[in-house]
């Protein structure tokens, strides 16, 4: 009986770094049909940086907790810069050619991160005060992972939020409904796409931020969170946030409760999943078709 | 528009060139009075801390050796590519190592399957190639040469090690986590097997398969908080056992079940006074459990480097040591002559006496076994051993017949 | 997508000559086969000179070569982003490998049995993903490229998993450089000038219809998913091949040759020469290659150079290296052509 709440939690806590990571991924395919291969970067750059700054000020005290705040801001704007000097050249030509512009800045970003950090590992110490365990019906959780499960709903009420009570939410939305005519509105849509392009790599530098205490720091990270991203934003519904969380969500409890009944199918899984999905419904289980 | 597309297809051609021609690690060619070493190991990726750490070893050999003269009237080099672990990129360096830097012996490998790439050329061009890291059994039968030279214990002999030990230990309630690859069964159904052999009956509440490279345990660990274990031997390496203990020490996993890991020094350096007590570790070369020698390797290591050695800095001081010493004995550098050379003799070395048996060039050396200390020693900044052991492995060999039934014709 | 197949303007002053035209109006119409001897004669004269590295790589360039066009029949003239043809270049390289050491088949029957069974699997993963169109078909295919890699990765017990196999599971003839060289450019040459025809007649000429004008085809009567399917199967077939050819240089087979950055190759080696051009990938594939080695011995950051190459030609040159070559060829030769400096000089 206590190892189920221990299982919940403990999707959660999987689900949480997931679903920051495929919302990213779905707002930037919903708002602007892209498909970002650098997403995964962003990720990595928002833990490196955050290591940086942990190695720099020491782990304990205020410091963590601003570079905390500032990381995801940061990449944010790497992310915008990114929308501007790159992407905007490619929303006029071939659907490939945005993925092959983005999957060159894969590429691009994992040497940046090499000459920038090298290869060893980096390690990000759990902030002071969230170390520790909550013994919860005699099997321990951690309490830092119940503050990433508190800090992901937040981010994720915001964003919902966001998107249904402001105008900028709004544009949004409407961009993924129909950009031809949003511009026609006379929205400045190309501002529109940096600023969402900013706030996908938010969201990407938050959860590296978030994930960072927890595992080592180092070259493939992109890659692992990439495949892993883009399966929950697909089996969620490219496009759809709340998709992001309910894939996240899916996913998230799949693999806890695939470690406890099935261990020996647990790599393939996720992979049968998305091409399942794709395969029977490709709009996901809440895009739109 | 056209001449900006060929202006900047022009320009990115002499990115391409440019970066090549202006790189920052151009590769060491040998000059009169030297010869070179060629090391294809990964020094990114996640085995990366071997690569690193054991060129620092090595390093250190190169340059006492040369102190002394070098070897047959030359100077050693180190001649290094990386390979990030991928045993592709492995193969096509040592081939560059050997056909276009002419280095005289290799040594490696950050894996096992860059170590079988670099075995299959050490073999094809008949340049000796020790192994100080990645020890799948394989190395030594079905992909064996007589250029290889094997110097860590086996996929065969280290399970059977701490199945030994386990054997003497009250535990029944057994999980095994181990990396889906060859390597981790190979380890967990050894350990099982010989657990029984040596008369346990290991009662096996379950396993896990976790996929190389995983960054996130959380739902390995529920489930095995889940099934109450009171051992749970692991064959993770790098930074997939780093993640793993960093992940499960917040879910207090260890505080209701032993812990059984690899690598231990690895380990014990790089999480130090978080490293959990009680904990049962093993280890090709832990330099706090050795003999003077190495205890005084480690202490030249921690002036000049500011940390203390892994296992890795003295598995590639010890390399770098048997193959001068056999060059030395054979007179020449010929792939051949030292192969044979190899296995006339013992060696002595950082890691103590050390030889070779000919059938199929595995170097007969120890395990070292040793439960963590509940506290971190104040000089060394991590646990030491409360109890220790060092298995000889003798009887831990695969018999030379089978492995030469498995070795290619 | 209006993309142009020939990306070359005939010289408009030829019309005036007597010789020199035709024989330039026939290279140009002919520039694919042209291309494709002249390369293979540079090869042949820098292979019977070459070391054994030398050879090796040059080896592999061929492979990727083969690897890429086959590739391209779905990228620039189908017009479908596969991110997975890993899938089949793995597969052909196993089937090598694993018929060596488990079977103890012959290298022959093997290199037979790869594109059939290539074809085989490429029917079943086309069949599914071609159900998508777009970034679904490619994430689809990607998804192939990474679960393949997985089950390979997985199934050590047969494939001897992360360890990959190594061995000499090629005749002792093809293990001599030169021996192995010609075999290699042969094998790579027949298969080029077999997708040629494929890419001529008129299934490739549908396909490309349909890459430009799907639905106005679909009214034609064409049922183009079964159009689609099969040449995802000839393309996997050809990958698979290619996959074969590679234990040559190589003797090895290892689970890395079916993830996405090995998918990723060809797609890049295309876009760099060219998708448009039938021999862009041929130029692309030697670029990569050769960079890529000699950039590897100088410097560890080859990624970021070829991420940025990659980039600059996708921004900025999008008929590739090749491409923007043909076009300031056939500016310069109209140029000279209308000039009369020839005629001027006494030429007919």
């Amino acid at each position: 009986m206590s190892h189920i709440l221990l299982v919940l939690l403990a999707s959660l806590s999987t689900a949480s770094t997931l679903f920051l990571v495929a919302s990213g991924i779905t707002l930037l395919f919903g708002a602007l049909r892209v498909v970002n291969i650098a997403h995964g970067s962003f990720v990595m750059y928002g833990a490196y940086i955050l290591a940086s700054a942990a190695a720099a000020y020491g782990g304990e005290g205020w410091q963590l907790w601003v570079a905390i705040l500032a990381v995801p801001l940061i990449v944010g704007v790497l992310g915008s810069g990114m929308e501007i000097s790159v992407m905007r050249r490619t929303y006029g030509k071939e659907h490939l050619s945005q993925l092959l512009a983005t999957f060159a800045m894969f590429y691009i970003f994992a040497d940046l991160a090499l000459i920038l950090w090298g290869g060893s590992y980096k390690s990000v110490p759990v902030p002071q005060g969230l170390g520790g365990s909550v013994v919860i019906a005699d099997l321990a959780f951690p309490v830092y992972s119940l503050f990433v499960i508190g800090v992901t709903i937040a981010v994720a009420v915001a964003l919902a939020a966001l998107l249904r009570f402001t105008q900028f939410g709004w544009q949004i939305r409407a961009a993924v409904e129909d950009p031809e005519l949003l511009a026609v509105t006379g929205v400045h849509v190309r501002r529109l796409g940096t600023i969402v392009f900013g706030l996908a790599a938010g969201l990407a530098g938050l959860a590296g931020v978030l994930i960072a205490p927890v595992q080592t720091i180092a070259p493939g990270l992109d890659a692992s969170v990439l495949v892993a991203g883009f399966i929950v934003a697909v089996v969620g519904g490219l496009g759809s946030i709340s998709g992001a969380a309910v894939g996240a969500l899916v996913i998230g409890l799949g693999e806890t409760l695939g470690a406890l009944w099935v261990p020996a199918l647990e790599s393939v899984m996720i992979y049968v999943l998305m091409i399942a999905m794709l395969s029977i419904r490709p709009s996901g289980l809440l895009g739109r078709s | 528009m056209r001449l900006k597309s060929t202006l900047a297809a022009v320009a990115a051609l002499c990115t391409v060139v440019i970066a090549g021609c202006g790189g920052s690690s151009a590769q060491p060619a040998a000059t009169q009075g030297e010869v070179l070493l060629g090391v294809p190991i990964g020094t990114t990726g996640a085995n990366a801390t071997i690569g690193i750490e054991g060129l620092k070893g090595m390093q250190m050999a190169v340059d006492d050796i040369n102190a002394k003269g070098g070897v047959n009237g030359k100077a050693l080099k180190l001649a290094q590519i990386d390979d990030a672990g991928s045993a592709a990129t492995a193969s096509t360096n040592t081939r560059s190592l050997v056909t276009n830097q002419k280095v005289v012996a290799l040594f490696g490998s950050s894996t096992s399957s860059t170590a079988a790439a670099t075995e299959a050329i050490a073999g094809q061009y008949q340049i000796p190639f020790v192994i100080w890291a990645g020890a799948d059994i394989g190395l030594t039968t079905k992909t064996f040469n007589k250029f290889t030279f094997q110097t860590k214990p086996s996929t065969y002999m280290e399970p059977r090690a701490v199945a030994q030990y386990m054997a003497t230990q009250p535990y029944k309630r057994y999980y095994t986590v181990g990396v889906d690859i060859s390597y981790g069964h190979n380890q967990v159904d050894t350990f099982l097997s010989s657990l029984k052999a040596d008369g346990v009956t290991p009662q096996v509440v379950g396993q896990q398969w976790p996929a190389i490279g995983t960054s996130d345990y959380t739902s390995i660990i529920t489930a095995i908080a889940a099934a109450k274990p009171e051992f749970v031997f692991t064959a993770l390496t790098g930074s997939d056992l780093l993640n793993f203990l960093k992940q499960a020490g917040a879910y207090k996993l260890f505080q209701t079940a032993k812990l059984g890991v690899t690598t231990g020094s690895d380990l014990s350096l790089a999480l130090g006074t978080s490293t959990p007590p009680g904990t049962v570790m093993w280890d090709s070369a832990p330099f706090f459990l050795m003999d003077q020698t190495a205890k005084d390797f480690a202490d030249k290591f921690h002036s000049k480097f500011g940390t203390w050695p892994m296992e890795w800095p003295l598995m590639g001081y010890a390399a770098v040591q048997i193959w001068a010493q056999a060059a030395a004995a054979a007179k020449s550098f010929d792939g051949t002559q030292v192969a044979k050379a190899m296995v006339a003799k013992p060696f002595s070395t950082v890691r103590g006496q050390l030889s070779f048996r000919a059938c199929d060039d595995q170097a007969l050396v120890p395990t070292y076994l040793w439960v963590t200390a509940s506290s971190a020693d104040p000089k060394y900044g991590f646990p030491l051993a409360s109890t220790s052991e060092v298995i000889t492995n003798d009887k831990n060999m695969m018999p030379c017949s089978d492995a030469q039934a498995l070795q290619p014709k | 997508m209006n993309a142009p197949v020939e990306a070359v303007t005939e010289p408009s002053g030829a019309a005036k000559s007597s010789t020199l035209g035709p024989i330039l109006r026939g290279l140009v119409r002919h520039r694919t086969l042209a291309a494709l001897v002249v390369v293979s004669i540079v090869c042949t004269a820098y292979g019977l000179n070459g070391d054994a590295t030398a050879l090796i790589t040059l080896d592999n360039a061929l492979i990727l070569v083969l690897f890429s066009v086959a590739t391209n029949l779905l990228l620039g003239y189908g017009g479908m982003a596969s991110f997975g043809q890993a899938c089949f270049f793995g597969l052909g390289a196993y089937l090598v490998a694993l018929g060596w050491a488990n079977l103890h088949a012959p290298f022959w029957l093997m290199l037979v049995a790869a594109p059939a069974v290539g074809a085989l699997v490429a029917t079943a993963v086309g069949a599914v993903a071609l159900r998508l169109q777009q970034w679904f078909f490619s994430l689809v295919t990607l998804a192939f490229s990474q679960l393949f890699y997985t089950i390979v990765e997985k199934a050590y017990v047969i494939t001897q998993g992360d360890n990959g196999v190594f061995g000499p599971m090629i005749p002792r003839a093809l293990t001599e450089p030169i021996t192995g060289f010609e075999f290699v450019l042969g094998v790579t040459a027949i298969c080029l000038v077999l997708l040629l025809a494929v890419v001529r007649s008129p299934f490739g000429l549908t396909l490309t219809a349909i890459r430009d004008n799907r639905r106005r085809v679909q009214t034609l009567g064409i049922n183009v998913y079964r159009h689609q399917v099969l040449a995802f199967a000839i393309s996997g077939a050809f990958c698979s091949v290619a996959g074969a050819l590679f234990t040559v240089p190589n003797q090895a087979a290892y689970p890395q040759l079916f993830d996405w950055n090995q998918s990723g190759l060809p797609v890049i080696a295309s876009v760099l020469g060219g998708v448009f051009l039938f021999e862009g990938p041929v130029l692309g594939a030697f670029i990569l290659q050769y960079g890529r080695d000699l950039l590897i011995q100088h410097t560890s950051h080859w990624q970021l150079a070829f991420g940025l190459l990659l980039l600059a030609i996708v921004l900025l040159a999008p008929d590739g290296l090749l491409g923007a070559a043909y076009r300031l060829i056939g500016r310069s030769a109209r140029r000279f052509l209308s000039s009369g400096v020839w005629r001027r000089a006494g030429w007919r």
